[in-house]
């Protein structure tokens, strides 16, 4: 036993080194992680490197608060004093940015994270087993599907009572169906392979069959549904706090600030601009790590120096 | 060599395609001529560049591919020379193609006769009615019974041999010089093969078409072709003609090609198995492209560049072969391996498979209420019913341990049904199977998975029968875990052994499966069927998806392999001279029902069942020289929905002797003092040995055998 342990833990070690080493080869995955990473570190770093009022010489290290208000200096340009400029309500923009990833990031990434749990889960049990299964199961995701995003989510949230975790469970549901249709279809497919029926008569249990074979062939378009998903999943908690169902002012986040932005559009283009710049890299980079790593699991796709 | 009377010259023709890892060279200067009303075959496996050379000659290659260098002409024509819009008047008009799947060549939302007409008014100044007329001419000549009402039906009320001669119809409507056949019958039944390849010939007569015929298959050339072209890595290797070239090739690689065909009445001798693959056309080897798999290979072969096409001496004119030693080999005899003893059949007694009265219905149609139908019964009156397809109807057969036994049939007919049914790994619907004394039938799922060692099974797509994102090792490993047969180091020991035996080598068990060819997939496939240690091995059609010399070698390993692990097979195929060749017993299937059951010898030589026989001589046999006596049958297989009443060949059978096939349905009966041979047909065995004649259907006396 000892000495399989052993090979076992050899044959893994083989694998995540492959995975390494594919990973670090592959240009987008590794533009995508890096971008990711560097926007998790501001999320988290947020509240000290909020110095930035390169007017206070040395380089003051008085922060600007994100949440502190200065009627007088409203709706500013950007100038080195605010680099990204003020809000309506003379707010250093900058700072909400860097502040407001925490919540964007934080939000976007467990409820897609979540929701694809859950969706992949339905759909590739729905592929699999098709029949009437597949029937109940999908018709449920199709019902959720025929209500308006917002509306869903706010029901949601209204249900369970407004806090930023039910905004999430209220997301993570919204895009389950999405996941789960994309996961059905790729399963659908993956089912009729003959290696599947190998597996049956191989005597393999059905979990193992979902689990083990069918769903590392669905990977690769379930990771492109997710990474696009989750821009959505960050604007759709703007519209919910900006009901008044998410996070509450003046707690900055991406989406809040945009709406929030939206009716200065005209005299301070940049209230927008910036957190909508934010939330494209952001999608950007999940896009990039998404393809990546779709490249990188799928053993075709290897490159070799 | 282009002859001023010929209506297609090709001279030096090259194509290349290019592609991330560099420019292929898939066409490499082939040079051919085709006579008026001739017909001449290219043949080769996948890769040797037939279809891309076919392409080339109607200008359809695009991008990334171009035609670089040579010429092509076609009565008097260079056709490379002429503008896209003057070649769209060639094509469909003057040479046409008839493409290799008539599933998917023909537009599902059109009628065939719009498909036809459109062709038609593309090319030939005439009105609507007219093209409609010429449209039902074309259908006549092509035997579509009742064209003039069948004109106005969609593709898919048409079966797969009906569709094709739509095809060869659209192909004929024009009247053109020059028909290209791309593989026109691969898609098909080995009965509907017959009927089209029979078509290609009468209309070649009556019209005097030339034909350029591409295919892997050499019988199909054997039974079609005046002249034949041998294509290998892009390189056409010897021509000449298709009698001579039978009789002695001049080039090792066309012997090959010959000997690796298992001939559907040879006794089952050791098939001859070219070693390698094609090599890759990106890295040819110097030298002649033959020389790493060819036996005859000496060092100069091995050097300069690769041999051209030249005159053979002491060859009959017109043969021409790209071999450097062309004139001093002698390839009349078919190549034999030594010390390789012919394997005798045995007799096998003790029982491992027993089924009986195996069925497996499906219901028609998709969900809960897609099955229900609206029918009228016999009182007039309109009941909703339950439809079911009867894909297998009652079958009943035995393995013994140690033997083969091949199930063989046309398409549709339940053969596959039957391996996954026995196999449980659908559940039938009625019946009795028993492994090794083991009432699967009765077994609950959690016996019936630690039985599954026993039993196991190769698929026809091998790509498909192995997960793309494992390793080998994963891959054959994860059985022989699962059953507790083998862990860690020892594991991998035994995985690379079995690697070794199956052909392949110890290192490979760190590959994926994409990075092998496809006949090194199926022998990983064989490798992971052997992990568990199994006594049966059920083969589903897996030789089907190879090229012929792979064919080959897997043939020659399964048979191999089958003592030496003490192995049984259930050979599912249905290409009879495969069967033939591997199978101890084989039963004939057709309909869902077994027609014959028994030894190769009993079932074939002579065949008795009119099925059977009909199948047989359906096969296109690998040399001219024997033109076989074809039983074409009418019609097509019934829908298993709705399968005929009494005997299910009743409605195609052509030795039917009147309303007892219409009406009892014939049981299984042994023939003779044998046990072991059974047919379904009510006439006796010496009115099966009776050839087929012209007999009076209705009225005619009633005999029972």
């Amino acid at each position: 036993m000892s000495t399989s342990r052993f090979t076992l833990t050899e044959e893994r070690k083989a694998h995540y080194g492959r995975f390494i080493r594919q990973f670090r080869r592959n240009q987008k995955a590794m533009i995508g992680l890096v971008i990711i990473v560097a926007l998790f570190f501001v999320a988290i770093f947020a509240q000290k490197i909020t110095i930035f009022d390169m007017t206070i010489q040395p380089f003051s290290l008085t922060p600007h608060e994100p949440e502190a208000t200065n009627i007088q200096n409203r709706e500013e340009s950007p100038s080195l004093q605010h680099l990204m400029g003020t809000d309506d309500l003379g707010r250093d923009i900058f700072s909400r940015v860097l502040v407001g990833a925490r919540i964007s990031l934080y939000v976007g990434f467990t409820s897609i994270s979540a929701a694809m749990v859950m969706g992949t889960t339905i759909g590739v049990v729905a592929g699999y087993y098709q029949g009437l299964i597949d029937e109940g199961l999908m018709r449920a995701m199709d019902a959720m599907m025929s209500f308006p995003p917002i509306l869903l989510a706010l029901t949601i949230v209204a249900v369970l009572e407004p806090s930023l975790n039910n905004v999430i469970i209220a997301l993570a549901l919204v895009y389950t169906p999405f996941i789960a249709r994309v996961a059905r279809s790729a399963a659908l497919s993956v089912r009729n392979e003959s290696f599947v029926e190998a597996a049956v008569a191989r005597g393999e249990s059905d979990t193992y069959i979902i689990f083990r074979e069918v769903l590392p062939n669905c990977v690769g378009p379930l990771l492109v549904q997710a990474s696009i998903n989750i821009a959505f999943t960050m604007l759709l908690e703007a519209s919910l706090s900006f009901l008044g169902l998410g996070v509450q002012p003046p707690t900055p986040s991406w989406g809040l600030m945009i709406n929030q932005g939206w009716a200065f559009m005209g005299d301070a283009p940049w209230l927008v601009f910036f957190p909508a710049l934010a939330i494209a890299i952001a999608v950007i980079g999940f896009n990039l790590l998404g393809d990546g790593l779709r490249d990188v699991l799928d053993p075709k796709g290897e490159i070799i120096e | 060599m282009t002859t001023t009377d010929s209506l297609l010259a090709v001279d030096d023709l090259r194509t290349q395609f290019r592609t991330e890892e560099g420019i292929v060279t898939a066409v490499n200067d082939v040079s051919f001529a085709l006579d008026h009303g001739e017909v001449m075959g290219i043949v080769g496996e996948s890769g040797a560049g037939k279809s891309v050379t076919a392409k080339s000659i109607m200008r359809l290659i695009r991008y990334p591919g171009e035609i670089v260098s040579g010429s092509i002409t076609f009565d008097g024509q260079d056709l490379l020379a002429l503008s896209e819009k003057e070649m769209r008047s060639v094509r469909g008009n003057k040479i046409t193609l008839i493409p290799q799947d008539p599933m998917t060549a023909l537009n599902p939302v059109l009628t065939v006769g719009q498909q036809i007409i459109e062709t038609i008014q593309l090319h030939q100044n005439v009105g609507e009615s007219e093209a409609r007329e010429i449209a039902i001419e074309a259908m006549e000549d092509v035997e579509i019974p009742d064209p003039a009402s069948r004109i106005d039906e969609y593709p898919h009320e048409f079966s797969g041999g009906m569709r094709q001669r739509v095809l060869i119809a659209i192909g004929l409507a024009c009247e053109p010089d020059l028909i290209i056949a791309d593989e026109p019958t691969t898609a098909l039944d080995v009965t509907t093969q017959a009927k089209i390849l029979e078509l290609l010939n009468d209309l070649r007569e009556k019209r005097g078409v030339s034909i350029l015929m591409i295919t892997h298959n050499l019988g199909v050339v054997a039974q079609t072709c005046d002249r034949v072209g041998v294509m290998y890595a892009g390189n056409l290797v010897e021509t000449g003609r298709v009698a001579d070239i039978f009789e002695q090739p001049r080039h090792p690689y066309t012997r090959t090609l010959i000997d690796a065909i298992p001939a559907v009445d040879s006794d089952r001798n050791r098939l001859y198995a070219l070693g390698g693959s094609m090599p890759d056309l990106q890295a040819l080897p110097d030298g002649c492209n033959f020389a790493d798999r060819c036996p005859h290979a000496i060092e100069a072969c091995r050097s300069g560049s690769d041999p051209a096409l030249e005159p053979v001496a002491g060859a009959p004119g017109g043969t021409e072969a790209a071999c450097i030693r062309a004139d001093e080999l002698d390839l009349s005899e078919p190549a034999v391996e030594e010390g390789v003893e012919r394997r005798h059949r045995e007799t096998h007694t003790e029982p491992l498979l027993e089924v009986n009265g195996l069925e497996k219905h499906f219901s028609a149609g998709d969900g809960l209420f897609g099955n229900l139908s609206l029918a009228r019964t016999d009182g007039g009156s309109l009941t909703l019913e339950r439809r079911y397809v009867k894909a297998v109807d009652g079958v009943s057969f035995t393995i013994n341990r140690g033997e083969t036994v091949g199930l063989v049939g046309e398409s549709g007919c339940g053969k596959s049904t039957v391996a996954r049914t026995v196999m449980q790994l659908l559940e039938p619907t009625g019946g009795e199977v028993y492994f090794d004394g083991h009432p699967l039938h009765e077994l609950g799922k959690r016996e019936i998975r630690s039985l599954r060692q026993e039993m196991q099974i190769i698929f026809q797509d091998p790509k498909s029968s192995l997960n793309p994102r494992k390793t080998v090792g994963q891959i054959i490993g994860r059985g022989m875990e699962k059953h507790d047969i083998a862990t860690g180091n020892e594991k991998r020991e035994r995985i690379e052994e079995l690697l070794e035996r199956v052909g392949l080598q110890a290192s490979d068990i760190d590959k994926y499966p994409h990075q092998f060819s496809g006949g090194q997939q199926q022998r990983i496939a064989i490798a992971n069927a052997l992990a568990v240690e199994p006594e049966l091995i059920v083969c589903d059609e897996p030789v089907s998806a190879l090229d012929v010399s792979v064919q080959a070698q897997i043939l020659n390993l399964l048979d191999d392999i089958q003592d030496e692990f003490g192995l049984s097979y259930l050979f599912i195929s249905h290409n009879i001279s495969v069967v033939r060749h591997l199978c101890d017993r084989v039963a004939v299937m057709y309909l869902g029902k077994i027609a014959e059951f028994g030894s190769v010898d009993d079932v074939f030589d002579p065949p008795y069942h009119p099925y059977t026989e009909s199948l047989l001589s359906a096969v296109p046999h690998a040399d001219p020289a024997q033109m076989s006596d074809r039983i074409l049958l009418e019609g097509t297989v019934p829908s298993p929905l709705d399968p005929p009443s009494g005997c299910p060949f009743h409605t195609r059978c052509p030795k039917k002797i009147g309303d007892v096939c219409e009406t009892d349905e014939p049981l299984p009966e042994a023939v003779g003092d044998e046990s072991t041979h059974q047919i379904s047909c009510h006439l006796s065995v010496e009115e099966m040995s009776e050839p087929v004649t012209d007999r009076p259907v209705a009225g005619s006396k009633v005999e029972e055998s």
